[in-house]
């Protein structure tokens, strides 16, 4: 299989992936979660992660995420190279050029929703000032400027999520990884926030990929890809 | 950076109960810590009124060479002026006359101390120390409390003064009752003051003083209380400055900077026992707070993922966890310090209380130079602390640590190939550097003798000795835990197997919990049993020093009627005397009694006594230790020649190899003109060795020694046979055990022997010592005490000491030191409980899914509650008996070498008590921990739990 050169990296591609490996040690026994992935990922698109449980969509997003490290392959996220990157460096890359969102919102607890999407902010320098007024419109951007002095436990599952959502957001990032981000809510909610993602990519031209179960969230997004047993079984636009 | 501080905040805010306990912890700690360096502080800065308490205001005393306290020597006071002109030491100095006299009014009479001074001079170099001061005019006299109150005295009254030797009497006015002197020792009770020419006529001494009290130029170059070492030195030097400008005949004492140094050997390993307590609270503090913030690192182990994942970096979650750690010592310390500063107020009022009917003050000296190091010292602790902590937030990859499954599946890492390993390493250091200081220390330690640097050595050891047995302990805990849980576990059902896994399973965390408990009731059962020991010691020690009931030191030889009239006291059982030499009569004569063996290979100075028949009888015999013989030949010695045959002995009589056992050697030796010697029987006398004296002769029970008592050019030798060896004779300080200390060591004579081989001694050469038995009881005891010093001569009334008297003094020192042990081990005890509640509410948000799964799987809510409490309880049971047997074990090493160290025969007992209660409390603290992390937890339903 053919390597990626610098002169084939196009300023274009959100993500570059070139024959992700990745296996996890259970015990003695080495798993085999993602066995050679080829997958690129332009700026602008919403990409659908789909596949059966453990056929390496999580794996996948963990790696263009920076959270793990492949064990064989090469990764390109916003053009930079992930293999060699200190753990600083990396760090700099999820503020700045990434947004995560999880299933299960993981928002601090302790901290309000506005404190919340302050973090990305305060990790990296902004002023106060700057960082309450960039929050706060991007709270109000996911509908919620009126919930931005609740904390988590104050707020439904969808409120939660959007608060996920604009976190995300907080640094404009290059792109935008969602984990089931619908998996924890009810169906109505779930449609609400699929609506807001789409808006987002349509509109603000936000990069997505999503890894989800949902066969209506991935008719919403512009490509499907299909993984089973740690490969990618298909690679299909959406009409 | 608001956002961090909120999320620090508020952390420490979702846990209240752990935040409490980490604050409370600090706070404890830093408190108690506080207010005993503040306390010793106060107490040394106000050393120099402290030891005039005892000692005198006067920076040094002048006295002739060859007088005693209630016999001096006079001396002209114009040859020491001009001798002292020139020395840049003295400020100034001012007469002294002392001596007995008869105070009394038509009503009573009694015989009282009259000590004469210059009260203005005395004043303008305020060395007097009267309280309250007299003005002492002409006509007019002060006296003591205790003198006014059985002549029935007011101020104004008229008090004859009569003079012992003369006979001449003055009627004196009294001007002042006086609470308090300094001029004398504070034995004296019955005392009079008048003005210089008042005592010349009463002593009749109209031209010569007896003392010359002075005082230091600039008093603050000698007395430092950072350093009373240096200022004993300085003190030192300044009085040899003075004695050398004085010159032969002239006695000069420093009695403040002998107090001093009384003072220091006694605040020394206190001081050293602090810092071992102080390095102990502060480490078990330390693991506290190390628990705390693993709980909280731990739990919030997903929040930092999250964080990373948004950009954070390793260092501002490091940053955060310590941030979270300063806050935590923060809010401890601040009002820690301020708290130990009020207890240190609140302890130095109820001392300076205590101190003031004595007439002390203590100023609270609260340097900024404490407050700043309590300060430090509990924040570098925070965050020291909190560092391994930090280091483990960061440690797992951001998607395991984003997924509690996944890491629990994460085997832990086996260390690199040639990788150190730290646990190793630390402790080899720390016993390395213990064993190193002690190594170099030691020799300077004991050729020095300073009890400072030895209470350093002993407590390093100790620490060494104390480090050896918790590691030895942390090996074996496992089979305790088995032991233990096959011994309570049945209490538990089938929760018990569960409790036993998961102890096996955390091992680690464990550790650092049984550390935390190992050290803190080791510490407490270590304490405990050495407070027993110094409460029995303190009373083993009144009554070896005492000997008897009642000890009485006669001033000089004893009248021939004093022993009957001793004897005649109501509440009086029997009476012993017991004569012994002055090494030096007051004309200068040296006595020296040599003992050697019968060919002179090895000779020693002693001191020997003569004991009458009766001495048996009042002696408290249970103190003896007898290394040879026992109580019969004490008995048999002390009847040794009580009725002397009529004739000298035949020869025929003695045995052949005692042929020549009495021996006259002496040339110059005059035969007794009057009172002709008792005969003895025709066997050889016996004496009893101080155990010391017997190893350094090489000597044996029934083996025959030399005496041979010098005085000037005369000398009598005569040969004894060895009746006992005793380690130890109550009564009788110089029976020791170790050879170094053979010098000067006692021998007891019969009375008879004692007189055959003094007969040439003057009178003045005497010294009497009696021994009294009371009737039973405590009460019968202390008045035959107070008969005796209200009935007879001032030179009998000094020397009066009741056990019962003396041992009501330890017990009140006893109590404060158990008052002072106490907070130290309650604070010991708090900080390990809370730790352990700390570490138990790890394991259960460790556990939270296990818990959830455990109760979907149909585990009752009490069972798991038994499963928790099984573990804590079988963990702190395990902890306690072997925290326990290390505490026993280093306080049993502890006193076999105290008693070989002070050489008073001390009996370690088992303090039962405290280990049982100490027991309870780990109980109820295993108790606790199960309960406080659990409480919520057990109540949620099973879906809610593994939700997260």
């Amino acid at each position: 299989m053919a390597t990626l050169s610098d002169a084939e990296i196009a300023p274009e591609m959100a993500v570059q992936a070139e024959n992700l490996h990745k296996s996890y040690l259970m015990g003695a026994t080495a798993i085999g979660a993602l066995r050679g992935v080829d997958l690129t990922v332009r700026r602008g698109e919403f990409v659908a992660l789909m596949g059966p449980s453990g056929c390496g969509k999580t794996t996948l997003l963990n790696l263009i995420g920076a959270t793990d490290l492949p064990s064989r392959g090469r990764l390109r996220v916003d053009g930079i190279d992930l293999a060699g990157l200190t753990d600083d460096q990396l760090a700099d890359l999820r503020r700045d050029r990434l947004g995560i969102v999880f299933q299960f919102y993981n928002l601090i607890p302790t901290l309000t929703a506005r404190e919340n999407v302050e973090l990305p902010l305060q990790f990296k320098g902004t002023p106060p000032a700057e960082r309450q007024r960039r929050a706060l419109a991007l709270l109000d951007r996911v509908g919620l400027k009126d919930r931005a002095e609740h904390k988590p436990a104050e707020l439904s599952g969808g409120e939660q999520q959007r608060v996920s959502i604009a976190r995300a957001l907080a640094n404009q990032p290059a792109l935008v990884l969602l984990d089931e981000p619908t998996g924890d809510l009810d169906s109505a909610t779930g449609r609400e926030i699929i609506a807001l993602l789409r808006d987002l990519n349509t509109r603000e031209r936000v990069t997505l990929v999503i890894a989800t179960h949902d066969a209506s969230i991935a008719e919403q997004s512009s490509r499907i890809v299909r993984l089973r047993d740690g490969r990618i079984e298909s690679d299909t636009p959406t009409t | 950076m608001k956002a961090s501080v909120h999320y620090v905040v508020r952390n420490l805010g979702r846990r209240r109960t752990r935040t409490v306990l980490g604050i409370g912890g600090i706070f404890l700690t830093i408190s108690l810590l506080t207010a005993i360096q503040i306390g010793l502080e106060s107490v040394s800065g106000s050393y120099t009124d402290l030891a005039a308490l005892q000692a005198g205001k006067a920076d040094i005393v002048v006295t002739a060479e060859g007088g005693s306290l209630l016999k001096p020597e006079p001396f002209a006071e114009a040859d020491v002026r001009r001798k002292l002109e020139g020395n840049a030491h003295v400020r100034g100095v001012a007469p002294r006359l002392v001596g007995v006299v008869q105070a009394g009014t038509s009503a009573a009479s009694h015989y009282a101390v009259l000590i004469g001074v210059d009260p203005a001079r005395e004043r303008e170099l305020d060395i007097s120390g009267l309280v309250p001061e007299p003005m002492l005019r002409a006509g007019t006299c002060a006296v003591s409390r205790t003198l006014a109150r059985k002549l029935q005295l007011r101020t104004g009254s008229e008090v004859e003064m009569k003079s012992t030797t003369t006979g001449e009497t003055l009627t004196l006015r009294l001007e002042a009752i006086l609470d308090r002197q300094l001029l004398l020792p504070q034995e004296v009770k019955d005392y009079a003051v008048v003005n210089e020419s008042a005592a010349r006529t009463l002593l009749d001494e109209p031209a010569m003083i007896h003392a010359l009290a002075g005082a230091l130029r600039d008093p603050a170059r000698y007395y430092d209380a950072r350093d009373l070492n240096a200022s004993v030195r300085q003190l030192k030097q300044a009085g040899q400055a003075i004695a050398g400008d004085l010159g032969v005949g002239y006695d000069v004492r420093l009695p403040k900077a002998a107090a001093i140094a009384t003072f220091q050997y006694f605040t020394s390993p206190i001081r050293a026992f602090f810092g071992v307590f102080a390095v102990l609270a502060l480490f078990i503090t330390a693991l506290l707070i190390y628990s705390i913030v693993s709980v909280a690192v731990e739990e919030r182990i997903r929040e930092y993922a999250i964080l990373r994942t948004l950009g954070g970096k390793r260092r501002d979650i490091i940053r955060l966890v310590l941030g979270e750690s300063l806050l935590l010592g923060l809010a401890g310390v601040v009002p820690g310090v301020l708290a130990g500063v009020v207890l240190a107020k609140v302890g130095v009022k109820v001392v300076e209380r205590v101190m003031r009917a004595e007439g002390g003050v203590i100023a609270l000296q609260v340097s900024p130079g404490t407050l700043w190091l309590a300060l430090a010292a509990g924040l570098v602790l925070a965050l020291g602390s909190a560092l391994l902590p930090a280091l483990q937030a960061v440690r797992w990859r951001i998607v395991d640590a984003l997924d509690p499954f996944r890491r629990g599946q994460i085997a832990a890492s086996a260390p690199a190939e040639g990788a150190f390993s730290r646990p190793l390493l630390v402790i080899g250091i720390a016993l390395s550097t213990l064993s190193v200081v002690v190594f170099f220390v030691l020799p300077t330690a004991f050729l020095s003798g300073n009890p400072s640097l030895i209470g350093t050595i002993v407590l390093c050891l100790l620490l060494t000795i104390l480090l050896g047995f918790t590691l030895v302990a942390l090996g074996a805990l496992p089979w305790v835990e088995r032991f233990m849980m096959a011994a309570v576990g049945g209490f538990f059902g089938p929760a018990a197997e569960l409790a036993a896994r998961n102890l096996t399973r955390h091992r680690r965390r464990n550790t650092t919990t049984a550390v935390m408990f190992i050290l803190s009731i080791s510490w407490v059962i270590f304490i405990a049993s050495l407070a027993a020991l110094f409460s029995r010691t303190s009373m083993a020690m009144v009554e070896h020093f005492n000997g008897a009931d009642i000890r009485i030191q006669a001033d000089g030889s004893s009248s021939a009627t004093i022993r009957d009239d001793l004897a005649k006291v109501e509440g009086a059982k029997a009476v012993s005397e017991v004569k012994y030499l002055r090494s030096r009569t007051q004309s200068g004569v040296a006595y020296d009694v040599v003992i050697s063996d019968l060919v002179g290979l090895k000779q020693l100075w002693v001191v020997p006594f003569g004991v009458d028949a009766a001495l048996p009888g009042v002696l408290y015999l249970d103190r003896i230790q007898y290394d040879e013989g026992g109580p019969d030949d004490l008995a048999r010695l002390a009847a040794f020649g009580r009725e002397p045959a009529s004739a000298p002995a035949p020869a025929k009589a003695i045995p052949a190899e005692d042929r020549s056992a009495v021996v006259m050697e002496s040339a110059t030796y005059a035969a007794p003109v009057a009172a002709p010697p008792p005969v003895l029987a025709d066997e050889i006398a016996p004496l009893i060795l101080s155990l010391s004296v017997a190893r350094f002769l090489e000597v044996q029970r029934g083996d025959l020694v030399r005496l041979s008592f010098r005085m000037g050019s005369t000398r009598k030798d005569r040969r004894f046979r060895v009746a006992a060896v005793c380690g130890a004779v109550p009564g009788f300080e110089n029976f020791r055990g170790r050879v170094a200390h053979a010098v000067g060591s006692g021998v007891l004579l019969s009375a008879a022997s004692f007189q055959a081989m003094t007969e040439a001694a003057p009178a003045e050469a005497m010294q009497s010592r009696f021994f009294l038995k009371t009737a039973a009881g405590d009460e019968a005891q202390r008045e035959v005490a107070q008969k005796i010093r209200d009935g007879f001569d001032i030179r009998y009334r000094l020397g009066v000491r009741s056990t019962e008297e003396r041992k009501s003094e330890a017990r009140k020192l006893y109590w404060a030191t158990q008052v002072l042990f106490g907070l130290l081990l309650v604070v010991a005890i708090v900080i390990a409980v809370f730790a352990l509640i700390a570490s138990m509410a790890t394991a259960v948000i460790e556990r939270r899914w296990e818990v959830g799964v455990l109760k979907a799987l149909g585990l009752r809510r009490g069972q798991l509650f038994r499963m928790f409490l099984g573990e804590a309880v079988v963990l702190t049971l395990s902890a306690g008996v072997v925290g326990g047997a290390i505490g026993f074990t280093l306080a049993y090493l502890f006193v076999l070498q105290a008693a070989a160290l002070i050489e008073v025969p001390v009996v370690f007992t088992m303090p039962y008590v405290t280990f049982f209660v100490t027991f309870g409390v780990s109980l109820l603290a295993g108790a606790l921990a199960a309960h406080l992390p659990t409480r919520r937890l057990l109540h949620l339903p099973a879906a809610e739990i593994l939700r997260g």
